[in-house]
């Protein structure tokens, strides 16, 4: 890895060294290069050290090499002018700089639209590139929001496959393990919980937390008012506490300052106001960290002291002073195998689960999104790059058709140096002025990205145009101008070279110069629209999975009852019967459900251990485990393969089970499983008799895998699904007020269609691929205008020579094929070299597409003919004006 | 190219790096960052030269006929090809002692006004 850097940073320091004339570079380029190489060699020793490398070698190598090529006259080193001298030259040089500004300025007022095009390129293109630095930064770099964030970790068993996810504990597991782990000086276990908030004027949903005491401490917090859990509230038969989360108590209850001691409605029950958390501090597991509107405490009841098979807790923890993450995993490997061996039931399958770990909290946030926005934001840079070759392009026509007015200056007495310093002056301008312009286009673009894909990343609340992003788009335009103003010296020394040799025609260096930004043009723009490209066919592909159900016409409903009311569980379910029989007796609707999880949306809550009655050695893992009422896998539109599906009486007589397929192949392989019967873990003892089997469904989600799973029946259950005859959408008027007629004062609280939840579903990938896609396009158009662009320079600079050629009898078609074949020669190159770029990068987009090869021929040649085509395009006009030139016209010029 | 001028004290006063390099090739000859090192040693730190620094300031001492290259090269396993040794000349032998006179008399300069340490040494900048 060190040597890779070193490697690099050589490599770069070689390209710096291209700012050097020629004649400097052979007398003294190698030795330099060997002095940088051994300063790489012994300092170069992390990615710290070669930062302030770079930072001290770098930008002093670019601006002595400019330097050099403007001003080969220099001063005697060891004379200093006299003070008065050096006022008069220090004041003459920023008059001359200033007098270069304005007539910048100048040039680009005179010419509108060439100054028009370079800002918005440059615009575009440093204003993505910060944009995405911004999310970069606020995600990735940024330490989370805690006291000593490095000594936060999050722990738990692992599982196979990336091995980044960690499973989460039963709350027994994790009191017993938090008894014996030294290296970490506090502890909490959570789990998210929601709740609809029955005080309020409308009944409205919040996300909170359900925790283990310690939780401000092990974030290095203390409440803003009042106190965290203490042990006697997780106590069975304590009273009901909450901590509010800042928001909450700011937007519900307006701040009031004598919060703590009131009550707040949880589902019904009152629970009293002991906290209010510091603003800014939320914890979610599940998503990261942000959400919790409120935590509530874990309560030790004698179901979860028993319990050692319900994981549904994730365990956080503060290191002690001085402790690394691999010293807890040290110890929690030596606890491992007591953690199999203390294990009553052996409900643990060791082939599933190989062991303890703990990662850095900040590396399992984010760790998932570093993939994305890496990729993201080298597909950035690309535009950039493809930007600064169309503006470089613009700037060498422009060199040309300055040549005049350069010859006129330098008669005028203007050095060499004094010329090429205008042409970096104007560098400077363009890109200041893009870089100022692209901070305006950032700040929007982060609005609408964190708007738009508000749950794509984690801690997208943390994302904005700040001070380090702000340092970076300075930066950016910087290097954008340097890059600039030395192609500008360069232009400015051929122009002044074509200018010696009094030559009519355009230098041969510049015009290569310039079909060599064509195909660069060309290339670069290929690659970004064929990883755009599959990244869309990787969207289409997980949209059209089959989930196993239908989702169109499907909506989930939630809805809120009275808590006094229907405290009993009888009465709830009495009223849901009501509910389902009116439902099924309305018009529209074709069936309904009850469910404790929706597909898709909800998942977690599994059982392990599972075994069938006279079979104990084979077990079943992680099963997930949902209570439904009859007819919920017709409303889903799931085929009930063998058995039969709940009926009302089944909730009242001896437990029953409705199975997968998946579940029953991995007990009863392709036995028939009905009327076997199934024990819930090496404790349970009332076997449920399995009644029904039915198909596979992709409960997690189109990109995740089949998972096995269980029904048991209930009459009773928060989510309400309804199957509509016609659109979903338009039923939820219909649906309040059956319920209003149910009972007048349950309400719906929230309802969306299946298609919402889907789409919810794929934000990330829909998020990436709403980003690369807009790169793709943003560099394709600039691809095409520069195309376009030098090639109607260039048949410009010819007009002479076509015009002469029709008069003495070419055809128009040949003209026009004629300059088409020299356009193809070159799209051909850059074509080739951007299907050759994009099969080089391919293993950088491999693991952010699904079920799409990142070497697809079709992808590959259908976005080749495109850009091919769009090329052709571009070429197509300069082609015709080339056929209309007038033979008349050029003859009377010559 | 400029013709090399024979009066030491034409050269002075000396830039800061410029007088670090020579006297860091005073003694024996070095490669750049052998120079490097030497100054960053020699200043404990205080002067960290770049090698684009370095070379635009031995490029300009070598036209000016202060350093020179030499041929004397070490055994081959401790050697780089690349490498170019450089030593003082006769004239940059004579320019740092002009150059280190005249830093001696504006420090006894200030010294008569009592405002230099007697060790020597200015306080440091911070």
């Amino acid at each position: 890895m060190l040597d890779l850097l070193q490697r690099m940073s050589v490599r770069t320091y070689r390209i710096f060294l291209r700012a050097y004339p020629c004649s400097y570079r052979r007398q003294l380029g190698p030795p330099m290069e060997e002095a940088f190489a051994e300063l790489c060699a012994e300092r170069l020793t992390g990615l710290g050290a070669a930062l302030r490398i770079w930072i001290r070698e770098y930008p002093s190598l670019l601006l002595r090499g400019v330097s050099e090529r403007l001003s080969p006259d220099r001063r005697p080193y060891g004379k200093r002018p006299s003070k008065r001298k050096l006022m008069n030259n220090d004041a003459s040089w920023l008059g001359s700089v200033l007098q270069d500004v304005t007539h910048g300025l100048r040039m680009l007022r005179c010419r509108p639209a060439f100054a028009t095009v370079i800002i918005v390129t440059l615009t575009l293109g440093i204003g993505m590139n910060t944009a995405i630095f911004s999310v970069l930064h606020g995600v990735l770099l940024q330490p989370l929001p805690f006291p000593e964030p490095e000594r936060l970790v999050r722990f738990g068993r692992t599982s196979p496959g990336d091995g980044t996810w960690l499973n989460p504990l039963s709350p027994l597991e994790f009191r017993d393990m938090a008894a014996r782990i030294k290296s970490l000086e506090s502890m909490v276990a959570a789990t998210p919980v929601a709740a609809v908030l029955t005080d309020m004027a409308e009944p409205a949903q919040a996300s909170g937390t359900l925790t283990t005491v310690g939780l401000f401490d092990t974030f290095g917090m203390s409440p803003q008012l009042g106190r965290s859990f203490l042990e006697s509230d997780s106590d069975p038969g304590a009273a009901s506490v909450v901590v509010l989360s800042h928001g909450f108590w700011r937007a519900r209850l307006g701040g009031r300052l004598d919060v703590l001691g009131t009550t707040v409605e949880l589902d019904g029950t009152p629970h009293s106001v002991v906290g209010v958390a510091p603003e800014g501090f939320g914890l979610r597991p599940t998503v990261g960290l942000n959400d919790a509107e409120y935590w509530v405490p874990l309560r030790w009841t004698e179901d979860v002291l028993t319990d050692r098979h319900s994981h549904f807790v994730m365990p956080y923890g503060r290191m002690a002073s001085g402790a690394s993450p691999d010293e807890v995993n040290r110890e929690l490997a030596t606890l491992w195998p007591d953690y199999i061996k203390d294990d009553p039931g052996n409900h643990l399958d060791t082939s599933y689960e190989t062991g303890l770990h703990a990662s850095p909290l900040h590396e399992f946030v984010v760790g998932g999104s570093r993939q994305p926005l890496m990729f993201l934001a080298g597909a950035v840079a690309l535009v950039l790059a493809v930007a600064c070759v169309n503006v470089v392009n613009l700037l060498l026509a422009n060199a040309d058709t300055r040549r005049h007015e350069l010859a006129v200056r330098a008669a005028l007495g203007a050095g060499r140096g004094r010329l090429v310093r205008q042409f970096l002056t104007e560098a400077v301008v363009v890109a200041a002025i893009g870089g100022v312009l692209g901070i305006v286009v950032a700040a929007a673009t982060v609005e609408a990205i964190v708007g738009l894909f508000p749950d794509a990343m984690p801690r997208a609340t943390e994302v904005g145009v700040d001070g380090p992003v702000l340092a970076f788009a300075a930066a950016v335009s910087l290097i954008t101008a340097l890059v600039l103003g030395l192609v500008s010296a360069l232009q400015a020394e051929l122009g002044a070279s074509a200018l010696r040799a009094r030559s009519g025609g355009r230098s041969a260096a510049s015009t290569r110069l310039r079909q060599a930004t064509v195909v660069a043009e060309i290339a670069l723009a290929l690659i970004l629209v064929i990883g755009a490209s599959l990244l869309l066919k990787s969207f289409w592909n997980a949209q059209q999975v089959d989930l196993g159900f239908e989702p169109e016409g499907l909506m989930v409903v939630n809805l809120t009852l009275p808590a006094d009311q229907y405290q009993e569980p009888e009465a709830r379910a009495q009223f849901y019967d009501a509910l389902l029989q009116s439902l099924d007796e309305a018009p529209a609707i074709e069936s309904a459900a009850l469910s404790s999880m929706v597909p898709v949306r909800d998942f977690g809550t599994n059982v392990s251990g599972l075994t069938a009655v006279g079979n104990p050695d084979r077990r079943a893992q992680y099963v997930e485990r949902r209570q439904i009422t009859p007819g919920y896998h017709a409303t889903l539109g799931v085929q009930i393969l063998r058995g039969r599906d709940f009926t009302r009486a089944d909730s009242d007589a001896a437990p029953t089970l409705i199975i997968n397929q998946t579940l029953s192949r991995v007990l009863f392989d392709d036995a028939d499983p009905i009327g076997r019967r199934l024990l819930l873990g090496p404790d349970d003892e009332t076997p449920r008799e399995i009644i029904g089997m039915v198909a596979d469904i992709r409960a997690g989600g189109a990109e995740r895998r089949v998972r096995p799973h269980m029904y048991a029946p209930t009459r009773a259950a928060g989510n309400l699904l309804v199957r509509a005859r016609a659109d979903p959408s338009a039923l939820l008027s219909e649906l309040r007020a059956i319920v209003r007629e149910t009972e007048p004062t349950a309400r719906v609280y929230q309802a969306q269609t299946y298609g919402t939840l889907i789409a919810e579903s794929l934000g990330e990938r829909q998020f990436v691929m709403f980003l690369i896609g807009a790169f793709g396009l943003v560099a394709l158009a600039l691809g095409a205008v520069g195309t376009y662009g030098v090639m109607l320079y260039a048949v410009e600079g010819r007009m002479r020579d076509f015009g002469i050629r029709l008069a003495v009898g070419a055809r128009a078609l040949d003209i026009r094929l004629q300059v088409l074949r020299s356009a193809g020669a070159l799209a051909g190159i850059g074509l080739g070299a951007g299907l050759l770029g994009a099969y080089g990068l391919r293993t950088l987009v491999a693991s952010l597409l699904y079920d799409v090869d990142a070497a697809d021929p079709l992808v590959y040649a259908v976005v080749g003919l495109v850009t091919g085509g769009i090329a052709a395009l571009a070429c197509w006009i300069p082609a015709n004006r080339a056929a209309s030139a007038d033979p008349i016209e050029t003859l009377r010029f010559e | 190219m400029r013709s090399p001028r024979s009066q030491p004290e034409s050269f002075l006063p000396l830039s800061q790096p410029v007088f670090h390099i020579l006297v860091a090739v005073a003694d024996r000859q070095r490669h750049g960052y052998a120079i490097m090192k030497e100054v960053n040693r020699a200043t404990d730190g205080a002067v960290k030269l770049s090698t684009g620094t370095l070379y635009a300031a031995i490029r300009r001492l070598l036209d000016d006929g202060l350093v020179e290259e030499s041929d004397e090269r070490p055994d081959d396993e401790l050697d780089d090809k690349r490498r170019r040794y450089y030593r003082l000349t006769e004239l940059g032998h004579a320019v740092v002692l002009r150059e280190a006179d005249r830093m001696a008399e504006l420090v006894t300069l200030a010294r008569g006004k009592a405002l230099a340490t007697s060790s020597g040494n200015s306080p440091r900048r911070s």
